[in-house]
């Protein structure tokens, strides 16, 4: 156990039991996320004075130590230390993340809440003084999807566990329609984000692409997500699939391609270098379109209603 | 005890006398301490006075154990001054508490505001509901993208903020999944590592273009992250042009030993350099204009960097009008190809041909003739 990890852990854990209050061990690693045994190693290293204090020396902390129970005086260690430049820069990569994502009108809060986590730290006079350091890596997210503008309000819907109603576009379909769901969990997978939500009408769990989504509506009536609801049920391959017995989707990629694919997909590989990927399929526009983004390099071997959506859409455009 | 948990007593020792040196000069602050003063409050380094004497305490070993603990101290955020005496030596020493200790924390929810367990000299923060939502739902995000260091330090952010806050959970769900690729946490650790003190960096990496994995020596000059992936931009030793490779492609990496910290070049933005670019956009070849015919219920939105090329459009028509700048011409039309027809180009004429030609190449592979 390091010095620099017990350190930072004591300077987490002694704001909260540094008041003379007599604690039981187990509620105070319960409040810190922390194993009862680490919790009572770091004090008991503060108990067992290592140095010879003899000749006047005023503690800076005091611990009482008993099998259960921990009573911690320190008039020094009462409070957090101010966020660090990597702890502030963490949270900033998210807001800046949000920021892109929209709405618009968020961002002004966004950059009030981004003001403020610069204030809860040692600010540039102490860096450029070289009282702290060193700095937090730089750090960037880059490449907003288009498809999030809806995505704080389904968001807040899910926080307020209030029903929404979509506008939303299925697959082939050029108008939108209404459609009252109760958001069970946003997920962003592959570049794209989904909604996963019970479908009032249809009583069932459904996925949503936030990319075909065209309007949102909160509503009053409210709702609870099933306890037994994991979002680990509907994700496969890093890819989220909700649906049974749809069949599924087989495409060739050609050698050209095939190290791109291979790099992110299970497959099996040709001897003429190409590969085969196998994909659950539950929605036949999104495969004519995933295909087709590869054009003459990839080849969709099943099913042959599939291979016949694709050379329609393809002799149309001849 | 497990052995890895029990302390060594160098490390214990070394503890206390950070928690001893802390607690001393937050004790005399605003007061500067020399090392002298220092020591009569610090056991550790008052011992080591006591066996060579005051005069002499530079050239002490307790001097240059001093000198590492108030470098480690600073390094993990403790921020120790050095100031001049009378003489204008730096041979003063301070912490100040209102940058030692978070300020306080308020909520603008209509609950009283706590000041507890701290001095006078602290500041109050005062955030909105939906700044404070906004910061935690940004942490969450954060602790998701794959970089163990990252979610490491957002949820002691978290932890720090919600001190004050009796209604605030830093754990809080905030329902939204981030799923990352697979990505050795080592990778992310060491680059972000050697960002941090201006290091090379060592790694294999494999090109896709050229299907190949070799040993590559680096100047990391940032992280990004985007859509879903982290990628370091980085440069060639010697070479001032700015690269981006995928982290996921990186392994073995090493951070190397001081060769000159590596700087950005003037001007550098990571931001701007990461912003995102589409694959016809990149390359130095002359833009061409494209002209396309869009279905109407496609938003140009969905297009980025297109550009309205007809007047507004009316309620019966089908499609309307825009262009785009392409530099590439084949990633162009295989992305068009995905629409499916409802995005096709119209001018100028051997784009259109192009896109055609594309088309009949792609049905011929499903045995259609051309």
């Amino acid at each position: 156990m390091s010095a620099v990890a017990r350190f930072a852990r004591l300077l987490r854990l002694l704001p909260k039991v540094a008041d003379g209050t007599p604690r039981r061990i187990g509620d105070v690693a319960k409040a810190l996320r922390v194993p009862a045994a680490l919790v009572r190693e770091d004090l008991q290293s503060l108990a067992e004075r290592v140095e010879d204090t003899s000749g006047g020396f005023i503690e800076g902390v005091q611990v009482l130590l008993d099998r259960d129970h921990v009573t911690v005086r320190s008039r020094w260690f009462r409070r957090p230390l101010g966020l660090s430049a990597d702890e502030r820069a963490a949270v900033a990569l998210g807001l800046a993340m949000l920021a892109q994502e929209g709405p618009a009108e968020s961002v002004p809060a966004i950059q009030r809440a981004r003001e403020k986590l610069g204030r809860l730290g040692p600010g540039d006079a102490a860096v450029r003084a070289g009282r702290i350091g060193p700095a937090a890596p730089r750090t960037a997210v880059a490449g907003a999807q288009r498809e999030t503008r809806y995505l704080a309000a389904l968001q807040q819907a899910w926080v307020a566990r209030r029903e929404v109603e979509l506008a939303y576009r299925k697959p082939g379909a050029r108008a939108a329609e209404p459609r009252v769901v109760r958001p069970w969990r946003l997920v962003s997978a592959r570049g794209a984000w989904f909604l996963i939500a019970e479908d009032a009408a249809r009583r069932a769990a459904r996925v949503f692409r936030l990319d075909r989504i065209d309007g949102v509506r909160l509503r009053s009536a409210t709702y609870e997500v099933p306890a037994g609801f994991a979002v680990e049920d509907v994700l496969r391959d890093g890819r989220v699939f909700m649906g049974a017995g749809a069949g599924t989707l087989e495409v060739r990629y050609g050698p050209a391609i095939a190290r791109w694919i291979a790099e992110r997909e299970p497959h099996e590989r040709q001897p003429d270098g190409s590969i085969v990927v196998q994909y659950p399929l539950a929605d036949d526009a999104w495969a004519v379109r995933h295909v087709l983004r590869y054009g003459p390099d990839a080849e969709v071997l099943a099913p042959a209603r599939i291979r016949e959506l694709v050379l329609a859409v393809l002799r149309r455009m001849v | 005890m497990p052995a890895e948990r029990r302390a060594r007593p160098a490390d214990a020792a070394k503890v206390q006398r950070w928690l001893d040196v802390v607690a001393a000069l937050l004790r005399r602050s605003p007061d500067r301490l020399t090392f002298v003063e220092l020591a009569e409050q610090v056991p550790a380094y008052g011992r080591g006075l006591r066996s060579r004497g005051d005069e002499r305490w530079q050239e002490s070993a307790v001097a240059r154990m001093w000198e590492r603990d108030k470098d480690e101290l600073r390094a993990l955020g403790v921020p120790i001054g050095v100031y001049p005496d009378a003489g204008g030596n730096r041979s003063r020493y301070g912490l100040e508490t209102h940058e030692f200790y978070l300020p306080f924390v308020h909520s603008l929810d209509g609950t009283p505001a706590r000041r507890t367990g701290g001095p006078p000299g602290v500041s109050m923060v005062a955030f909105s509901p939906e700044e404070l939502a906004m910061i935690r739902r940004a942490a969450g995000r954060a602790a998701q993208l794959g970089d163990p260091a990252v979610a490491d330090a957002a949820r002691r952010a978290m932890a720090s903020v919600a001190h004050d806050l009796a209604a605030f959970d830093p754990d809080a769900d905030h329902g939204e999944t981030v799923v990352g690729q697979p990505l050795d946490p080592t990778v992310l650790r060491t680059v972000g590592d050697a960002l941090v003190k201006g290091r090379r960096i060592r790694c294999r990496y494999r090109s896709m273009h050229r299907d190949v994995t070799a040993s590559r020596t680096l100047e990391p000059l940032g992280l990004v992250f985007q859509l879903g992936h982290w990628y370091v931009v980085a440069r060639d030793p010697g070479d001032e042009r700015l690269k981006t490779f995928r982290a996921s492609r990186m392994s073995a990496v090493e951070s190397l030993a001081p060769n000159g910290a590596v700087a950005p070049p003037r001007g550098f933005a990571l931001a701007a350099h990461a912003a995102s670019r589409e694959a016809w956009e990149l390359g130095d070849g002359e833009a061409v204009t494209v002209r396309l015919s869009v279905a109407v219920h496609i938003a140009l939105g969905d297009l980025p960097g297109a550009a309205p090329a007809s007047a507004a459009v009316g309620p019966r028509a089908r499609t309307r009008a825009a262009t785009m700048q392409v530099r590439r011409l084949e990633p162009f039309l295989r992305w068009l190809l995905a629409f499916g027809g409802e995005v096709r180009p119209t001018a100028p004429r051997h784009v259109v041909q192009a896109f055609r030609d594309l088309a009949a190449r792609t049905a011929a592979t499903y045995g259609a003739g051309s």
